[in-house]
């Protein structure tokens, strides 16, 4: 698992080295390949939510810095929905990275992990010194500074898109459904 | 599997003709020519019609009822380590190598989806097989990405440096597959 998350940070390396040069089709495919491989890990870890064990720390990390950087690293908004997908996997997933006790007692969990009370443990750790309340409140000021007013932005524009369809006549259901 | 996949749309009013048709030592034929089609075609027509049929006989037969097919995986990826190993790399643009890891991805893909051989016996008994193996291969290209990012780039052909990120890319999804469908409850190296 190490080995996987060191080849995302090489990736994010790889993108910050050939930003900075101005590589634009090299940049735009390892955008494309490191929301790939942080799918691809969001899926393990959604199908097997006490793997990380030694990696959990890592993963944090690596969300922390995705969602942290965003557009200004990241050339297309795709990293920031891959790192906003893994966020959400890991909050969903809370029962097990909670509490010991609560993790024990939750009714969510299944039967069958609540062998793995010293796993847990270990997890819980990582959980509870890399999600923070700082780091909780540097999301939300990313969220509410940066990604939403994004959004809005093209909200916006499809908005006048659609205005200028209908100010031409053209309100066919298939010209405002291409936009 | 063959009834109720490969030939989906034949309905024949007696279910006996079907089982005439398709019967074990046509299946096996069938099983046993598929990876040799492999090897010999690398057209992307072709290909893709082949791959097409692998990918649904293997959805629900691989590996314990497709063993050619796990063997030839299996002794491709020995081979490309052997090369590795002996410091001649093959190309891995061309597209022998690029094609073998397309189909591989395509049949762990819908494996990881399915799940449906996911026990910690089935991992040990074909999975590690694979990630023995596999896993050499991932390693070198992550250890020497840099430098062959950088060949591929020296090159100056866009379409030769998709592929290379399209390949990479597959890797990291064989590789995720692979522990996707090896692992049981949690992993604990």
């Amino acid at each position: 698992m190490k080995n996987i998350f060191q080849k995302a940070a090489n990736y994010i390396e790889f993108i910050t080295k050939f930003k900075n040069e101005g590589a634009k089709e090299v940049t735009l495919l390892l955008n494309k390949n490191l929301t790939k491989l942080i799918m691809l890990i969001t899926h393990l870890q959604g199908m097997f939510p006490l793997l990380f064990i030694n990696s959990l720390a890592d993963y944090l990390q690596l969300i922390k810095i995705i969602i942290n950087q965003n557009l200004d690293l990241f050339s297309s908004d795709i990293v920031v929905k891959a790192g906003l997908w893994a966020l959400n996997k890991v909050l969903n997933a809370y029962t097990f990275y909670t509490e010991p006790a609560m993790f024990q007692s939750a009714p969510q969990t299944p039967q069958k992990y609540k062998n793995y009370g010293t796993e847990q443990q270990l997890l819980h750790q990582q959980y509870k010194a890399n999600l923070t309340e700082d780091t909780i409140e540097g999301f939300l000021n990313v969220f509410i500074l940066k990604i939403l007013p994004t959004s809005k932005e093209k909200i916006y524009k499809s908005d006048t898109s659609i205005e200028n369809l209908v100010e031409s006549g053209r309100t066919s259901i298939c010209y405002i459904t291409s936009i | 599997m063959l009834n109720s996949k490969v030939l989906p749309n034949l309905v024949f009013a007696d279910n006996q003709c079907i089982l005439a048709f398709i019967n074990n030592d046509i299946k096996t034929q069938i099983r046993k020519v598929l990876p040799e089609f492999l090897t010999q075609f690398q057209d992307k027509v072709y290909r893709g019609q082949i791959d097409g049929i692998i990918r649904q006989i293997a959805r629900v037969d691989f590996p314990e009822g497709f063993q050619t097919l796990l063997d030839y995986f299996v002794a491709n990826l020995k081979a490309f380590n052997d090369l590795l190993n002996a410091n001649n790399p093959p190309d891995f643009l061309g597209d022998i190598v690029f094609n073998f890891f397309k189909t591989l991805t395509l049949v762990f893909k819908d494996q990881m989806k399915d799940r449906r051989h996911s026990s910690k016996q089935n991992f040990y008994n074909f999975y590690a097989k694979i990630l023995a193996e596999f896993s050499n291969v991932w390693t070198v290209f992550n250890t020497n990405f840099s430098a062959m990012l950088g060949n591929v780039i020296n090159l100056k052909n866009s379409d030769q440096l998709e592929r290379f990120m399209k390949l990479i890319r597959m890797l990291d999804k064989i590789m995720l597959a692979i522990l996707c469908c090896g692992f049981d409850e949690i992993h604990t190296e």
